[in-house]
């Protein structure tokens, strides 16, 4: 469970990254394209904000992985 | 470990909450319609839902430069003085009538009476007067800077003349102020801080048949229809426009085919529209008034030097181009006068510019004095540098960055390095303005000879003159057009400027293009394309005439 | 008897089987190994097949399926898929080979440090991994691609600065479980420099692990190139096969002419399946417990 529960953390980072070519090619109004068009047009207040966001998401999972291992496993203590 | 529990917690709600931004558009007023809702288009509530390639370059009618969205969008919420029927007639709008002095110094025009804006203020020529005030006086519209400069004074005798006096005569001018400028309301606009950088994307008060009610930036703009239109009398059909952005036309094209749009409001590429045709799709065809050509910009070393002009000219085979960027859908130009207005081209149109001669190229290059003096395929100038410059196009239209393969690849035959630089449209046309690249391919939307199209693009104080540098034949050429009294004096003026292009080459004409546009014939049907590729299927007229369902 | 049985047992375990037994009776490992040869063979021998296509063909032959002239059709600018193809692999190859040098150039000695020195320097260039690893890949090489503009080592470049962290955490893992054995304490009492114990003790003992996460690092960075070229960021000199299928997209000819999206699919999934087989069989040949009876 503890390895699941690791991998899945990293691959979130993946799959939200993953998700610009899906929203590209679909016209998919996503956090992917936004990326992708603001690239296209250099505006670097939107990739800013953009990247901080996915960040955040990423940050965030990262803590609940963290959190849950002592969940799943009681010999694992937070300290 | 209580400690942990709250965190733990707390990371929860972060992530719902996340997961909650994802799914509404966030926008309460909108959501029955806006984001994924409007996956289906639905014709049965007059819905019309169009695609689009590119946002606008801005909503304000007076600062748009954009042969697309941008010109679009201010024709459906703004009227003009004259417009163009389906076959490109001229013919009057919200003026009733307009004339020209003998002299060709006075013009006026008749306005209807019986008009008022969105709002319920009535229209009078002090609108025309303020607009003219805001376009040419405070300098703020790039594509009709150029007449407006012609105007000395306007006057308002009553509520429905307005009389340009003018500098000069020009014979053009009633045509090209008539259609190309967005008359606004006065009463909005005199509030107005900054004209030419107001964003005017809320409450716009328009006359037009259709008005913004809202948007989103790079995913859709969604257009209301007003109550009574000056033309539709019945009520328009289609109640609500929902234009969606793809970002190529092949995703537009497989977005019709899932019933997510209605009608392609940009035109597709030849392979998409026989696809389409073959199943069961309709197509809406019309020639384009406009044209695809090489700008240069002469402030560059090499371009600057006209055997290098001369040598692109000789060294493009424009047959092919045509071939692969459109698949042979429209006609090689041999002059700055598109064969859509055959009858105004001179008698030996199509010897003007050097022919097509990849061994002539060369020869006027090494008389130019360059030579490959490192062996590298590429000529060197003089102090050795490589025969090297950029040309920039638009990355999403398949028609032009083929063509570009075509071109780089002709002049790479005589020795030229073109470094093809794709952008994507926003940025090609601030680069294009601020004459920040060294050649451009690109389509004008419409180039109307008659209507001083090419004074407008090509006179040098111009805020949309491209080539950087002013070449005195082309001036003197563009002037005279300007300047001319009449129709014969203006057919005059064309032909002087079609050979003084010819010999300054400071653009390359490629081909003249066929427009084809598809739609769903089960949800709409009506659907007629207006001869210039700037509006297409999405004039005014087109749209409100448009019968939804079967 | 029961001596005699005792002693062949132990006489088996003192042999273990080798590497390359142990690989080449991995049936996936041969597998990998061989299309990677494969691929290294067209990148080789291209130039032989044929010349780089370029520019425009024949507009007779725009768009022509697969012919016995044409192995895998011509595309919308006529020109012939196949040599694309294999000039591609060229670009593949190339691509994969720089990222996995910029990679190592990174993350071996970070995580070579990391591993020896432990706490604070440890702690702290291992947070700088997580952090790159847990940074969405794809977003980030986009931006960095089109800020840097579009050349294949810019490319290579981009996906190697943002995927050297794999490389440095395994060089960790192998540096921390190497530093526990007493050849490095003896190294270490005797006064050899830490540079020298790194990279003539430690590094040894951590290649082998790095070798199994290059082959997989050069399927990923294919994709990466791939996802990148599709998005017409990539190198528009060079032919690869993401912007084949670029192309097929941007001229709407992706299923109409399925050879030109179907062949460059095929060879992106070969070549990554070839890998990520490759290193599955190098894990395999290293793995102690495998080559044991």
């Amino acid at each position: 469970m503890i390895p699941t529960v690791t991998i899945t953390g990293f691959l979130m980072g993946t799959m939200i990254g993953g998700s610009l070519l899906t929203e590209t090619i679909f016209a998919y109004p996503g956090i992917g394209r936004l990326i992708y068009e603001a690239v296209g047009k250099l505006d670097y207040p939107v990739l800013q904000g953009a990247f901080l966001t996915l960040a955040a998401t990423v940050i965030v999972i990262g803590i609940i992985v963290d959190l849950l291992y002592a969940k799943l496993d009681p010999r694992i203590k937070l300290t | 470990m209580k400690a942990n529990k709250y965190l733990l917690l707390l990371s929860m709600i972060l992530l719902l909450l996340m997961l909650a931004a994802c799914g509404s558009t966030g926008n309460t007023e909108t959501d029955e319609n806006g984001g994924q809702d409007m996956a289906q288009a639905q014709s049965a509530d007059g819905t019309l839902t169009l695609g689009m390639l590119a946002d606008p370059d801005t909503l304000n009618p007076l600062a748009t430069t954009d042969g697309n969205a941008g010109c679009w969008f201010a024709a459906m919420v703004y009227p003009t003085l004259l417009r163009q029927d389906e076959n490109a007639e001229v013919e009057p709008y919200i003026a009733t009538d307009y004339g020209v002095s003998e002299d060709g110094m006075v013009v006026t025009f008749t306005l209807r009476e019986d008009l008022q804006w969105a709002d319920g203020t009535p229209f009078t020529s002090a609108d025309v007067a303020y607009t003219k005030y805001l376009a040419g006086d405070l300098g703020i519209s790039p594509t009709t800077a150029s007449a407006l400069d012609l105007v000395e004074s306007v006057e308002t005798p009553d509520d429905y003349t307005v009389i340009f006096h003018l500098s000069q005569p020009s014979y053009s001018f009633v045509t090209s102020i008539g259609v190309r400028l967005y008359i606004l309301p006065k009463h909005i606009w005199e509030n107005v801080e900054d004209p030419a950088n107001f964003l005017n994307n809320t409450n716009q008060v328009g006359m037009g048949p259709y008005k913004l009610a809202e948007y989103t930036e790079g995913e859709y703009y969604i257009y209301e229809a007003v109550e009574n239109w000056l033309d539709a009398p019945n009520g328009i059909q289609a109640k609500k426009l929902v234009f969606r952005i793809y970002p190529d036309v092949n995703t537009m094209a497989l977005a019709l085919q899932n019933g997510e749009i209605d009608i392609t409001a940009r035109d597709l590429s030849y392979d998409l529209i026989e696809q389409l045709r073959g199943k069961g799709y309709e197509i809406a065809e019309t020639n384009s008034l406009g044209f695809t050509h090489i700008g240069f910009n002469l402030e560059n070393e090499f371009i600057n030097d006209l055997a290098v002009r001369q040598a692109v000219a000789m060294a493009i085979d424009k047959d092919t181009v045509l071939q692969f960027a459109v698949k042979g859908q429209g006609e090689v130009m041999d002059s700055i006068v598109s064969p859509a207005f055959s009858g105004l081209q001179t008698d030996d149109a199509e010897n003007l510019y050097p022919a097509y001669d990849v061994e002539g190229a060369k020869a006027v290059l090494a008389e130019a004095g360059y030579s490959d003096t490192d062996g590298d395929g590429i000529l060197n100038a003089a102090n050795g540098e490589n025969l090297s410059f950029n040309m920039i196009v638009i990355s999403n239209d398949v028609a032009l960055t083929n063509g570009a393969e075509v071109i780089k690849q002709c002049l790479k035959d005589v020795g030229i390095d073109l470094e093809v630089m794709l952008l994507e449209r926003t940025t090609f046309i601030q680069r294009r303005l601020d004459i920040d690249f060294d050649s451009y391919l690109a389509s004008w939307g419409t180039m109307e000879p008659m209507m001083g199209d090419f004074i407008v693009n090509y006179l040098s104080s111009s805020p949309v003159y491209f080539n950087g540098v002013k070449c005195d034949a082309t001036e003197e050429a563009v002037l005279a057009m300007q300047s001319a009294v009449n129709e014969e004096e203006l057919v005059a003026g064309i032909h002087a400027f079609e050979k003084a292009m010819a010999q300054d080459i400071i653009n390359v004409p490629l081909y003249m293009q066929k427009l084809s546009y598809a739609y769903n014939g089960e949800a709409v049907s009506n659907v007629q394309a207006y001869p210039s590729a700037m509006h297409g299927v999405t004039t005014p007229e087109a749209l409100v005439n448009m019968t939804l369902g079967e | 008897m029961k001596n005699e049985n005792r002693f062949m047992i132990i006489s088996q375990n003192d042999k273990p089987k080798g590497f390359f037994y142990v690989f080449f009776h991995h049936k996936l490992g041969v597998c990998g190994l061989c299309g990677i040869l494969l691929f290294i063979l067209m990148a080789i021998f291209a130039p032989m097949l044929g010349d780089m296509p370029q520019g425009y063909g024949d507009f007779s032959s725009v768009q022509l399926a697969p012919s016995a002239e044409h192995f895998f059709g011509t595309d919308a600018m006529g020109l012939d898929v196949f040599l694309q193809v294999v000039w591609g692999a060229r670009t593949s190859i190339r691509m994969g080979l720089m990222v996995v040098l910029y990679s190592i150039l990174i993350g071996v000695p970070v995580g070579l440090i990391a591993g020896f020195f432990g706490k604070k320097t440890g702690e702290f260039l291992m947070g700088v991994t997580d952090l790159f690893l847990t940074l969405p890949m794809l977003p980030l090489m986009i931006m960095m691609a089109a800020i840097l503009g579009p050349s294949i080592e810019n490319v290579a470049l981009v996906v190697g600065v943002l995927s050297w962290p794999r490389i440095a955490r395994v060089t960790r893992a192998a540096t921390l479980e190497a530093m526990g054995m007493q050849y490095i304490e003896a190294a270490k009492c005797l006064g050899i420099p830490t540079g020298v114990i790194l990279g003539k003790h430690v590094f040894p003992y951590a290649s082998s692990f790095i070798l199994v996460e290059t082959t997989m690092l050069m399927a990923t960075a294919i994709l990466a190139e791939s996802g990148i070229s599709f998005l017409g960021l990539g190198d528009p000199t060079v032919w690869s096969w993401g912007k084949i299928l670029q192309g097929a997209q941007q001229n709407g000819i992706f299923f109409q002419a399925w050879w030109c999206s179907l062949f460059p699919s095929i060879f992106i999934l070969l070549f990554v399946v070839s890998f990520n087989f490759f290193s599955l069989g190098i894990r395999e040949g290293l793995n102690p417990r495998s080559r044991e009876i």
